[in-house]
């Protein structure tokens, strides 16, 4: 109980906007989230159909788990499954951290700001 | 004998679908190619229950029915019997991995439109239980519509059921039980609307959740770590290679004994006639030294097929994609390479899973310098009379390090052409990585020796029918026309032959090749290997009767300098010489500009490798 009134503390200090979603390449290792958006306007139609169809849904469980050294391929855990795919095309998934994990992720995702 | 119904496996890739089509079919089974397009074709027949006689085609893995690459073409072509090599089927069964329905649910709803019967066959159950997942199979059924029958491919579980749903009586009980809807008309809903509605029927069937696999996650852990798996994948490559040498060994003195053996025989119980000649220096010396390296060819296959079965090849693929990024290639290139090694025709062939058309071409030209197993021979003849058997520490062979040398020499080199042509001739986009990585898994000891039976046969049917009838000409061109009386040179310097390799000693002696060896280049056009063979045929014509009975690597130790070898061993990590290769490659690419390309950066690489090999290791030695 006391967590979850921290938990509910908390959450309105964060800022709203886009600290809770960002782009899957840039999610913290280990951060459980879930697909906001695949695709999108900017992001080309054939990558879109390719990601829909192995399984990145817009409301799925995501992780990432594995990084490649010097900026090699990611795996990703979507849903039950495990699948590998390059920064680049896994910047063309919004994801937001899920609630449990709000102050770990502000704290990536503000490391990640800077480091941009 | 006629089949009463005709059915299509389909399903995402790492289903189980190709485990599930072996054991239904065991070894009635035909694997061959689509005409026209090289995407392997595997059909065979199974018994229902009642005997009646069911045939099944193995559609290549597909993860929607709107198609990506040229593979999933054929697949969804067969399905909508839009295709001409395929009958239309009467059912498909859909085969659906357990432990991660979602995605293969949501290709059954795009099945059921097609109007016709389908069939889950729900594979994995056995993993499904290892990680407590439940399932409300009855639910599912209910919800799709469809009949699902759990499965588990890998261990015959299952499969009774599903040959008794074929039998007569069940199989029109089970469509009164779930009638077939018309074909749907109406275009396909939008991919997101199919997957909400495979998510609802995945909640609705779902008891109990799964927990994630422990062992996958904490294997993965290590394999997948950014310094420790490669260092992993680079031994394992290394133990495999060696592998190949330690453990054929044995068996391979056999064959030659045997080979040796047979041909004392038949010079004991013939006279000494032409036939005679044909027969031992012909067929037994040609034939025999190509299939002396079936023990080899097997070993490879074997780790390729397990590292294929047991989920670790995609992730050799991960761990590659940065260095193959490099090259301009991506890492889903690393899996059509790695066939390579086993055979280029298979690798060109593989490269269909690239959707990316300039990604495959430049995959396709660089996929015969990854050192196919026609190559072995070559490399282990040369190596067995050359290289001493000594140990250079640890256990580890020189004889091995040499081999894993000249398979390191391909890698780098098709990295190195791969970059130039992307720079060059196939400029584009860079390409993209886009790959499930499957759960681990033990694999199957029967796909196994399926995938072995198959590599064997097709590996004997070569050794048996293109490499017999080169090595028979190859005899008539070294024998005819006879030597003189009076000649003091051995009899093959008078044939056809001799006068083909004098010729051609002009090309080739600047590289240190002398004219058997450029006699031995001629066959070797029909297959890599064969060149081996006709360095047998070769020697044994030329030489006295000892160099019959010897084997051709103390021959070769005395008629060839160091230098020769080393270049010989450096024009086989290039060696254009492989029609079969070139026709698929012409087939592939439909273009006769891309194989004459392949054709001649291949000869121009063999011949500068080989040049500076020998004049360099002249300068040493």
């Amino acid at each position: 109980m006391q967590i979850i009134l921290n938990k509910f503390v908390l959450l309105p200090k964060l800022p709203m906007t886009d600290h809770h979603t960002l782009p899957l390449h840039r999610l913290p290792k280990g951060t459980p989230a879930r697909i906001l958006t695949v695709g999108g306007s900017d992001a080309d139609a054939t990558l879109e159909t390719l990601l829909l169809g192995l399984g990145f849904e817009e409301g799925a469980a995501i992780e990432l788990r594995h990084q490649g050294a010097f900026g090699g391929p990611l795996a990703v855990r979507v849903d039950d499954r495990l699948v590998a795919l390059r920064p680049a095309d896994a910047a063309a998934i919004q994801v937001e951290v899920t609630p449990q994990h709000n102050t770990v992720a502000a704290g990536a995702v503000a490391g990640a700001g800077q480091a941009a | 004998m006629s089949t009463a119904l005709n059915l299509a496996l389909v399903g995402n890739p790492n289903s189980g679908k190709s485990s599930l089509f072996n054991t239904l079919t065991g070894s009635r089974q035909k694997v061959g190619n689509y005409p026209g397009v090289t995407v392997e074709r595997r059909a065979g027949t199974f018994q229902a229950s009642d005997g009646r006689i069911i045939s099944v085609v193995d559609l290549p893995g597909t993860y929607t029915l709107t198609p990506n690459s040229p593979d999933e073409v054929i697949t969804c072509e067969a399905l909508l019997g839009k295709s001409d090599l395929e009958q239309t089927p009467d059912a498909i069964v859909c085969v659906a991995d357990a432990t991660n329905l979602r995605v293969h649910i949501r290709f059954v709803l795009e099945l059921r439109r097609l109007g016709k019967p389908v069939v889950v066959a729900l594979n994995m159950m056995d993993l499904a239980k290892r990680d407590g997942l439940e399932l409300d199979i009855e639910r599912l059924a209910q919800e799709l519509g469809v009949p699902v029958i759990p499965t588990i491919a890998v261990r015959r579980s299952g499969i009774e059921d599903l040959a008794k749903a074929f039998t007569g009586d069940d199989w029109s009980a089970l469509w009164q039980q779930f009638p077939v809807s018309p074909r749907a008309e109406d275009p396909t809903p939008p991919v997101r609307d199919l997957q909400r509605e495979a998510r609802r029927i995945v909640a609705a069937a779902t008891l109990h959740e799964g927990l994630e696999h422990k062992l996958t996650r904490r294997t993965d852990a290590v394999v997948l770590h950014p310094v420790g798996g490669p260092l992993i994948l680079m031994a394992l490559l290394f133990v495999m290679f060696q592998a190949v040498f330690a453990w054929a060994a044995a068996p391979m003195k056999w064959i030659d004994a045997s080979i040796v053996a047979l041909q004392e025989l038949t010079l004991a119980a013939m006279p000494d006639t032409l036939l005679r000649s044909l027969l031992v220096d012909g067929v037994l010396a040609g034939v025999g030294s190509v299939v002396i390296f079936l023990p080899q060819i097997l070993i490879l296959f074997t780790f390729i097929l397990i590292l294929e079965a047991s989920g670790y090849m995609a992730r050799a693929a991960f761990l590659m994609d940065r260095i193959m990024t490099m090259a301009g290639l991506n890492g889903r290139a690393f899996i059509p390479l790695l066939s390579s090694f086993a055979c280029a025709i298979p690798g060109i062939m593989a490269a269909r899973t690239i959707d990316n058309p300039r990604d495959r071409l430049t995959t396709i030209m660089v996929a015969p310098l990854m050192t196919c197993s026609a190559r072995l021979p070559v490399y282990t003849l040369i190596i067995a009379a050359f290289i001493p058997n000594t140990d250079v520490g640890g256990g580890v062979g020189l004889q091995g390090l040499v081999m894993f040398g000249l398979y390191l020499a391909g890698i780098i080199s098709a990295l190195i052409v791969a970059a130039v042509l992307k720079k060059t001739l196939t400029k584009g986009a860079p390409p993209r990585l886009l790959l499930e990585l499957p759960k681990y898994q033990v694999p199957s000891v029967r796909d196994i020796f399926i995938g072995l039976y198959e590599r064997a046969r097709i590996f004997l049917r070569r050794a048996g029918t293109i490499i017999l009838l080169s090595m028979i000409a190859l005899w008539g061109l070294a024998t005819f026309p006879a030597p003189p009386p009076d000649a003091t040179e051995p009899d093959i310097v008078y044939s056809a032959a001799g006068k083909i390799g004098r010729g051609l000693e002009v090309i080739f002696a600047p590289i240190g090749f002398n004219w058997e060896i450029s006699i031995a280049l001629v066959p070797g056009m029909a297959a890599r290997e064969v060149a081996v063979g006709a360095l047998g045929t070769v020697y044994s014509l030329s030489g006295n009767e000892d160099a019959v009975a010897s084997s051709l690597a103390t021959v070769l130790q005395t008629a060839w300098t160091l230098p020769t070898a080393l270049a010989f061993l450096a024009w086989y990590i290039f060696a254009p010489q492989c029609l079969s290769t070139l026709a698929v490659a012409r087939r592939e690419t439909n273009s006769w500009g891309w194989t004459v390309f392949m054709f001649g950066y291949l000869f121009a690489l063999a011949y500068i490798a080989a040049g500076a090999t020998y004049w360099v290791s002249r300068a040493l030695l």
